[in-house]
């Protein structure tokens, strides 16, 4: 249960860093707080998370005094609006004001989660010493799971927070320089989009979060390299879940020992379950996980699976072999539907600049031809110019075609 | 030109999956003897469809299957988009 508010917890967590910036706006949170009265009593209100100071004026209005909080991501049509709306009105009262947060839904129709502000604060960070040297930088929309958790860290933990405008990477990446941001949270696929903008060493990063999708050895290093100072830890949460752990050791996937039975387990299908404690239960992420000597690495989604002629391959496994390769800044594994076989792997490449399509693509056949089975080899490469992300910063996966 | 198009996707083909094609492929050449699998083919028919922008086996209405090379290049001029 919610003891204390969103306005009360950020009233105690104040700093002179304490601050919102958005595009050309800049605000104190002391005076954001001054300025925006408690509503009055409400039933549900729908939050969209644009403009994003209304959005966070909102919840400041709104937690406490409103028994659901909808929050509506910026891609929500008026149809997606309402089918979520209908979905908020049937879901059970509680003595709390309840945080509904849509799924991604990579597959599907988005489901709502509800969360309590208890609930979504239990893990920050809340150190405001450390917390007031930080300026965070939000790249995902507020209104999903990993954005609503970078501005609950930046303002319960004394930091500023710099939302930047506009669609445009480049652009985006430019007004972070320009507030000087140095803590960041982004999708392993943003952060490689990111490292091949020329600018993005003009941050001067401390704190580097990646999340949302499994995190690749490549990325880690090459972030490493890029940024040698600054903390990198990589998340695995499940909006389902709330949070779930982060891992700090610069190694991809996470140390055998944590999956203790308590919190965390394997299931009989190998994917992951986690503890959901506010609901008392296992949670199976539909997550594959491996357990490879001491360590424990996710190997894609239980329906993410492609079907080739029967054998069944998973995405991800080929995806990070191809991110191994020189010349490849990135890459995106999926099952082309084909009638002989039901499925072909597919391969959209993104080269890194210098690089030859001929010379890389011939090098990929010749490395996989070494390292997997035929029907596992990309049997279609091409050449994109960027890898396609979801609102949500995710690589769009569809779901797999089966032949049974 | 359209017997290079696909001699060039089948020696790819062949790369990709790790078989050899035969040295002397002509007319005469039996598919299933050509060194290519069904792997082979399933992407041999992917990738003309990629580079040629159509796939013949699902526009005719009744199905054939060639025996020979020859056979196969022949299919494929006869659904070329005119």
């Amino acid at each position: 249960m919610t003891k204390t508010s969103f306005r009360a917890q950020l009233q105690q967590s104040l700093t002179p860093q304490s601050q919102l910036l958005t595009g050309t706006a800049e605000m104190n949170l002391a005076d954001l707080l001054a300025t925006t009265p408690a509503a009055k009593t409400a039933d549900i209100v729908s939050i969209s998370s644009q403009p994003a100071l209304d959005f966070i004026k909102s919840l400041l209005s709104y937690d406490g005094s409103a028994a659901k909080l909808l929050l509506l991501p910026a891609t929500a049509d008026s149809e997606l609006t309402t089918a979520l709306q209908q979905q908020a009105a049937a879901l059970p009262a509680k003595e709390h004001t309840q945080w509904l947060l849509a799924t991604s839904g990579t597959t599907g129709t988005p489901k709502l989660i509800s969360h309590s502000l208890h609930s979504l604060t239990a893990q920050l960070q809340r150190n405001l010493n450390k917390g007031a040297e930080l300026r965070w930088g939000l790249l995902y929309d507020p209104a999903r799971f990993a954005g609503l958790q970078v501005v609950l860290q930046a303002l319960c933990g004394g930091s500023a927070l710099v939302i930047p405008e506009g669609n445009n990477l480049t652009h985006q990446l430019q007004q972070l320089i320009d507030a000087q941001v140095n803590a960041l949270s982004a999708t392993p696929s943003l952060w490689r989009k990111l490292l091949m903008l020329p600018g993005l060493g003009n941050l001067p990063l401390r704190h580097i979060t990646l999340g949302g999708e499994s995190t690749d050895q490549q990325t880690l290093n090459a972030l490493k390299q890029k940024f040698p100072q600054a903390k990198i830890r990589h998340i695995y949460a499940s909006t389902e879940a709330g949070i779930g752990f982060s891992v700090a050791d610069g190694l991809a996937g996470f140390p055998a020992v944590w999956l203790d039975n308590q919190t965390r387990k394997l299931s009989p299908d190998s994917t992951l379950l986690l503890r959901n404690n506010e609901q008392e239960q296992w949670l199976d992420t539909g997550d594959l996980i491996e357990v490879t000597g001491d360590r424990v690495y996710f190997q894609g989604r239980l329906n993410g699976t492609i079907n080739v002629g029967g054998n069944k391959l998973q995405p991800e496994l080929i995806e990070s072999f191809l991110l191994q390769q020189n010349g490849v800044a990135d890459a995106h594994v999926y099952g082309q539907p084909n009638k002989m076989m039901g499925n072909l792997v597919a391969a959209d490449v993104v080269l890194q600049s210098g690089h030859s399509k001929d010379a890389v693509f011939k090098a990929i056949r010749e490395a996989c031809r070494g390292r997997f089975e035929a029907w596992q080899c990309p049997a279609l490469l091409r050449q994109v110019a960027e890898i396609e992300t979801s609102a949500a910063g995710k690589k769009i996966r569809q779901q797999a075609r089966t032949t049974e | 030109m359209m017997r290079d198009t696909i001699l060039t996707l089948m020696n790819e083909a062949a790369e990709t999956t790790g078989t050899e094609l035969q040295p002397d492929i002509n007319d005469n050449t039996v598919l299933l003897e050509s060194g290519l699998d069904s792997l082979g083919f399933a992407i041999l028919v992917a990738r003309l469809e990629e580079e040629l922008g159509y796939d013949p086996f699902s526009i005719m209405d009744e199905p054939v299957y060639p025996r020979t090379f020859g056979e196969f290049v022949a299919i494929y001029e006869r659904f070329a988009p005119k």
